[in-house]
């Protein structure tokens, strides 16, 4: 056999965080005294160190290496520094919730760690392969994470749910990928678009292909109908958790449906843009409506992530209209724009959560936000902030995010779609400013002071005030976006 | 422009820290800025009131298109007066209302973020830029309603309002992206009319701009939320709700009315609505006890008046549009700030303890029946005109006109009778009740009323003035074209001034009997009530069931409905695809002949025997049982396999089968059975039955047309012809398997070794796993136990043939260890762990890491003699070929063994 020494420059970000993953093993292995201080500590160092690298190899131009198995190039890096920021600031929000109920084990910021390099390699694949073993990597460490709180009931049955559906879905990926593979003999997305355009391969196979990668797809992203792990899950897994499940996959999904649809399986857009559209449809209605009647918050969010991937779906189906690519650059970027704000907002909202929670109090209660004003009104302010930014009013970040896809479905000529999905927007105000009326308008039924170390204290605050600012100044974010999409083309 | 919005905001953030350091003083500061911006403003009137406009922008979304463009024509013009005017005297006056409030600071801040969105809201010429600051007003008036509420009753308001604007708000977007799209600008003053008009979606825009413009200007049905916002502190009320944010609304409709105001039903929509709210909210003024509220409500007619004014689209009627806005803001704004005066000076608002004031409050008293004049419509004051022009509006419409007319003498006459109450019961008559000692207000609070009051009469009595400079130009922004505008105060006997008349006089009746009419109105009280609240909670409630039926239909948190859904959409998808793809099953002549292989009697009974294994897994019930039959349902497979020339498969499945139903029976066995988990029922067995055979025909059916397909390439031609010449083995699987694709191997028995590791680690015991001479006892059987013995050495035995052979025939060192393995794993079940320990002589990790560490060393032998890592070399003693791929088979035979070993150990250990 013969081996070419790749080039490991490009990877230089991944192999890091897989060496520092082990080092950290080792390192609280043999320093047991101060094990989680110290993993905790050499976690967020790497996930900086990495940033920095991350940063310093970014440029225009796309690198492939591995045998054309890893992809590095801008759009790439831009996700991967939200996802090391979006882990980071999960891990920093989660810490002291963790300590409280004696969770705070070594092993919890290893498997965090392990989770972002899935999600790197995710990324950052250019081969399908490449693609499954980050998927697994990441999700292997999630289903450990769900299922942290060995003692809780809901914990351990929520990491189950998530496991063996997970598993299906994984398993269905799978299946679509090797009928890709079959149809088109290449597993490295150039390959398959270079296929694809000579118009090798059996469309009923591809057909195929495409549904059950969809499959696949439409779980990790947790949109309707393979959406049923996301509230239960949620709402099972302990919220420091759960704040990392809700945030930094969302990015790795949306690479991944990037990846694999647009850079892999663009000739056959026709086919999975109205798979599409009938998920996002059905997530934005579903998860608007049902999350009227949540009374729980972090099922609540659990319902509104579903609406907010629906639409970002959106974004992602009006790319390409008959054959028309005019539009697909725009498209894309509004939808990796509004899955990175959808990351900021939803590290704030349940950073939230954890603020008011305290050991024996999840406070997951809606009510639980009641006169929230009164207690603090800075932190109420915070909320306040989010909840309009979701609910997309302006001068927030949700506000952009949501204009630039309407923007783009109503370019591609969609108007009913944008039609409906304003009007789901409207029914999920409600819940939103429902919160915001509780915290202003009820008498607080908890009166506990708020305990929160200084630092989440601080973190939150800049978050929720990034949303405002982000939503003043959208533009540096905006044309990020854009211009990394067009280096990656 | 902007410059005027900077100076806003800046005061807004410097607002809290000021108001901590310089307390009663800060509002005279803070007011620097709205003033600056009033003064400029003024400054700008001589260039619009020619016709003139001023223009500003600046690039804020370039990649959405979005710019903060501004531009100042008569319209905008006269609203932004209005704001910063009244802004100013209201920063002043609240300085003084809540003089005595710790949180002042953070009031101020909210005022004036208020001020720079509303001021931004009418300056905007962007679509995109003109909605944001749209929604931040929304959002700066929950945070100001919601700074003091005392009552409970203003949490239902509160989210009310919240909603109604916010989702009126989400609707104005779609329609304003859509008119954008339409009117093929971004722009306000560039939109193509001709092109907006002939759109197909001129209905959808209308309907979703009106929508957001009646929830923020209280038109019916959305007027309910204004009066419940009213709990807000007075210089709010005054301020939003009357003067300026209610009117964004009615503005939005201005400044629409040339592109929209065509033949599309528009102004019938305006007139129709505008009217009914007009009415509505002049009875239920009429009604009032509370002076705020009446105030509230009779507001809610003034938009009403406005809206319908817009909808004349008559020379007169849009004359009177612009008069009666900002006659309208002047006295509104004045009567509310006095109201707030009033109930600052003695601690109430109801009428029926007020009374005689004007003894206590000349000042306050005298700007009251300023603004109350101008109120009723009296002449010489500006409220006069306005009427005047209103009533002549209408009747140029024609006998539509004339119907409204009617009903608008009565509305007119009912708000002549609330501005009575406002004025004669406040301040004339005997002195009320009061829970404080009445005294007059401080400066600052009455010198806003006086100068909105005094306004509204000079602006009356020299009315040349206002027309010259403000009101023609705003005329001409809202009218469609070009419009000659003559205001008079006395024009000779018209329709229009009889129905002043009858207005006045109606209205004296009114409130000489003010107490039947309410007996009246209140007799009709089942009507007031549905067209308020109920219907809003109605809808939600609607809502809320629907909601929750959705809801708990998707959340049972059960993982098989789960699964089941999953299964069923997945299959449905497949079959559709099929439909779609219209792809023969049996692809016509895609195959050659040959290639199929033909059916073989072993191959249909491996079949079948792995089908009912299937199909007795579905029906039974206990677990081992469960498993037994997965165990036939694979060893049927074992057999297809077999049939099919694959003996090396068949044999890798045949042991792998075993081994799992060994395993598996173990642990199941010594699980405790599961506490609270019933056995389903029959009718959920059958659907299970019928979902998993839904799936399973799809995933065959997919497969079928799969594998029908001739694929790109034929891979296994090139090994076959290279397996004897390059790899120098005869049976090619086993080729691929230590030569061609060795390295893939040796990650695979890592991986098993790491696998085995970790299990055993689960499974607990560590160095202490209980060493047992005791077998299971279901082995405990003389005749069994003498078998086993000889039996297992000869599995043993055939293992190392296995290997041996496999370069060439059926077999390999991953089979041989798996047989290995079963071989000791029968002495273990028959004798225990210990006697398989003792045979074994060495730790089951040894034999791991020894096989390992053989695969590695046949890779390095290779790497040693110069090529690349694991290349085979061979050697030929007496003619026989050996190679380092036996070598790294011997790994793989070692590293499998133990592995497999090194976990039945642990489980032995904790089985018996």
């Amino acid at each position: 056999m013969n081996f070419v020494v790749p080039d490991f420059y490009p990877a230089a970000a991944e192999i890091f965080v897989a060496v520092m993953a082990l080092a950290i093993m080792l390192a609280t292995t043999f320093a047991r005294r101060i094990a989680t201080a110290l993993a905790y500590g050499l976690t967020q160092v790497t996930l900086m160190i990495a940033a920095v690298i991350t940063l310093f190899s970014a440029d225009a131009s796309t690198a492939l290496t591995f045998s054309n198995m890893y992809i590095s190039d801008l759009m790439g890096s831009l996700l991967k520094l939200m996802i090391y920021f979006a882990v980071a600031v999960g891990l920093l929000y989660g810490r002291s919730y963790l300590a409280d109920r004696k969770m705070d084990r070594p092993e919890y910021f290893l498997l965090a760690l392990l989770m972002t390099l899935g999600m790197m390699v995710m990324v950052s694949a250019n081969h399908m392969l490449s693609m499954y073993i980050g998927l697994e990597l990441m999700s292997l460490s999630l289903y450990a994470m769900v299922a942290f709180d060995r003692e809780s009931v809901r914990s351990t049955e929520a990491a189950m749910k998530y496991f063996v559906l997970g598993a299906l879905a994984s398993g269905m990926l799978l299946y679509g990928m090797s009928m890709i593979y079959g149809a088109t003999g290449s597993m490295e997305f150039s390959g398959i678009t270079q296929a694809l355009y000579h118009q090798a391969g059996n469309q009923t196979v591809l057909l195929f292909g495409v549904v059950f990668l969809m499959a696949g797809l439409a779980f990790k992203l947790g949109v309707v109908p393979f959406h049923m792990w996301v509230p239960d899950v949620y709402h099972g897994a302990p919220t420091a958790v759960t704040l990392m499940i809700a945030t930094a996959p969302k990015l790795a999904a949306f690479a991944m449906t990037m990846r694999l649809l647009v850079f892999g399986l663009f000739e056959l857009a026709q086919h999975w843009q109205s798979m599409l559209m009938f998920l996002a449809v059905l997530s934005i209605v579903l998860g608007n409506v049902a999350a009227i009647a949540q009374t729980n918050i972090k099922r609540m969010l659990a319902y509104s992530g579903i609406s907010h991937m629906g639409f970002m779906l959106l974004a992602l189906l009006s790319g390409v209209v008959e054959g028309d690519r005019h539009f697909a650059l725009n498209a894309y970027s509004s939808a990796m724009f509004y899955a990175i704000s959808y990351v900021i907002m939803g590290l704030a909202s349940f950073g939230m959560v954890i603020l008011l929670s305290r050991a024996g109090f999840e406070a997951e209660r809606i009510d639980d936000f009641k006169g929230l004003n009164k207690r603090s009104s800075w932190f109420a302010a915070m909320m306040m902030i989010v909840m309009f930014s979701m609910a997309g009013i302006p001068f927030f970040i949700g506000f952009f995010a949501k204009f630039a896809v309407l923007q783009a479905v109503v370019a591609a000529g969609y108007i009913w779609l944008a039609v409906l999905a304003v009007l789901m927007s409207l029914i999920g105000a409600y819940y939103y400013l429902r919160v915001v009326k509780l915290m202003y308008f009820d008498e607080p039924e908890d009166t506990a002071p708020i305990h929160a170390p200084a630092d989440v204290r601080l973190i939150l605050s800049v978050n929720g005030l990034a949303i405002a600012f982000l939503g003043l100044l959208p533009q540096g974010l905006m044309s990020l976006c854009a211009s990394a999409l067009i280096a990656s083309f | 422009m902007l410059t005027a919005l900077f100076a806003i905001a800046v005061s807004a953030l410097l607002a809290p820290a000021l108001s901590a350091r310089m307390d009663d003083r800060a509002g005279w500061f803070l007011a620097l800025a709205p003033l600056g911006a009033f003064a400029w403003f003024v400054s700008c009137i001589p260039t619009v009131a020619v016709g003139g406009v001023v223009t500003e922008s600046i690039a804020w979304v370039p990649a959405l298109g979005i710019d903060v463009a501004m531009r100042l024509d008569g319209l905008s013009l006269l609203f932004a007066l209005l704001i910063t005017g009244i802004g100013t005297l209201i920063v002043l006056y609240a300085g003084a209302y809540l003089s005595d409030h710790h949180h002042l600071g953070r009031f101020y801040a909210y005022l004036l973020v208020f001020m720079m969105a509303m001021l931004g809201l009418v300056l905007a010429d962007d679509l995109i830029a003109m909605f944001v600051f749209w929604e931040l007003t929304s959002v700066a008036s929950f945070l100001l309603i919601a700074f003091q509420h005392e009552k409970s009753v203003s949490r239902r308001a509160a989210l009310q309002a919240l909603l109604i604007t916010g989702g009126g708000g989400l609707a104005l977007l779609a329609g304003l992206v859509l008119l954008g799209i339409a009117g093929e600008a971004w722009r306000f003053s560039e939109l193509d009319v001709a092109a907006v008009e002939a759109h197909g979606l001129y209905y959808g825009i209308m309907v979703l701009v009106l929508i957001g413009c009646f929830t923020k200007s209280a038109q019916i049905p959305f007027h309910l939320w204004l009066p419940n916002a009213m709990n807000a502190p007075t210089p709010v009320s005054a301020y939003l709700h009357s003067a300026t944010m209610v009117k964004a609304g009615v503005y939005l409709l201005a400044r629409l009315n040339p592109v929209m105001g065509g033949e599309g039903g528009w102004s019938d929509v305006l007139v129709l609505v505008g009217a009914s709210t007009a009415v509505v909210g002049a009875v239920l003024a009429i009604r009032q006890t509370d002076l705020k509220r009446l105030l509230a409500y009779t507001t809610v007619t003034v938009l009403g008046q406005l809206t319908m004014l817009i909808g004349t689209n008559t020379t007169y009627g849009l004359q009177a549009f612009v008069l009666f806005l900002l006659a309208h803001s002047l006295y509104k704004g004045a009567l509310f700030m006095a109201v707030g005066a009033v109930d600052h000076a003695t601690g109430t608002r109801e009428l029926a303890k007020l009374g005689g004031l004007i003894r206590f409050m000349p000042l306050t008293g005298a700007a009251v029946a300023l603004a109350a004049f101008s109120n009723a419509g009296l002449p010489p004051f500006f409220g006069f005109i306005a009427k005047e022009f209103a009533y002549a509006g209408l009747i140029e419409m024609g006998v539509t006109g004339w119907i409204v007319t009617a009903v608008m003498v009565v509305t007119n006459a009912l708000l002549l009778a609330a501005a009575g109450l406002v004025f004669i019961r406040t301040f004339l008559g005997a002195r009320g009740h009061y829970p404080r000692e009445p005294h007059e207000v401080p400066m600052p609070m009455w010198l806003g009323p006086m100068l909105l009051a005094i306004g509204g009469f000079v602006l009356g009595a020299w009315h040349h003035w206002p027309e010259t400079w403000l009101i023609n130009a705003a005329v001409q922004a809202v009218a469609r074209g070009a419009v000659d505008v003559n205001l008079y105060l006395w024009g000779g006997v018209t329709p229009a001034v009889v129905a002043s008349l009858l207005t006045v006089g109606l209205g004296v009746l009114f409130y000489g009997f003010r107490h039947a009419v309410r007996r009246h109105i209140a007799r009709w009280r089942v009507f007031w009530g549905v067209s308020g609240d109920l219907i809003w909670d109605r809808l939600l409630k609607r809502l809320f069931r629907f909601a929750g039926m959705l809801a708990s239909g998707w959340q049972h948190g059960s993982l098989r409905l789960h699964l089941i859904l999953l299964g069923l959409v997945l299959s449905s998808t497949v079959f559709v695809g099929l439909g779609v793809g219209g792809e023969p099953l049996l692809g016509a002549g895609a195959h050659p002949a040959g290639a199929v292989s033909p059916l073989s009697l072993p191959g249909v009974v491996g079949c079948l025997l792995a089908l009912a294994g299937a199909g007795a897994a579905a029906v039974m019930r206990g677990r081992l049982a469960l498993v037994t039959a997965l165990g036939a349902s694979g060893l049927g497979l074992a057999l297809f396999f077999l049939a099919v020339n694959a003996p090396d498969v068949a044999t890798t499945q045949l042991m792998v089968e075993t081994l799992t139903v060994v395993f598996l029976a173990l642990v199941l066995r010594k699980l405790p059975s599961i506490p609270g988990a019933a056995p389903e029922g029959r009718g959920a067995r059958a659907t299970h039955l019928l979902v998993s055979v839904f799936f399973g025909a799809a995933v065959a059916l997919a497969l079928i047309v799969a594998v029908n397909l001739p694929l790109a390439g034929n891979i296994s031609e090139w090994y076959l012809q290279n397996s004897y010449p390059g790899g120098k083995g005869g049976n090619v699987v086993n080729v691929i398997l230590v030569d061609f694709r060795a390295f893939d191997t040796l990650g695979e028995i890592v991986v098993v070794a790491l696998a085995a590791l970790a299990a055993a680690t689960l499974l607990g015991g560590g160095e202490h796993t209980e060493m047992t001479r005791r077998g299971q006892p279901e082995f405990d059987s003389v005749l069994l136990r003498q078998a086993v013995r000889p039996l297992a050495g000869l599995l043993v035995l055939v293992s190392l043939v296995l290997l041996w052979r496999g370069h060439n025939l059926p077999g390999g060192g991953f089979i041989g260890g798996l047989v290995a393995a079963t071989g000791f794993i029968l002495v273990v079940l028959t004798f225990g762990n210990y006697p398989a320990r003792a045979l074994m002589r060495l730790r089951p990790t040894l034999l791991v890491g020894a096989g390992l560490s053989c695969a590695v060393g046949a890779g390095l032998l290779g790497l040693m003699a110069g090529e690349p890592f694991l290349t085979g070399l061979w050697i030929f003693p007496l003619g026989l070929p050996l190679g380092t791929p036996l070598l790294f088979d011997m790994g793989v035979f070692l590293t499998v063994f133990g592995s497999v070993m090194h976990m039945m150990q642990r489980i032995a250990g904790r089985a018996t």
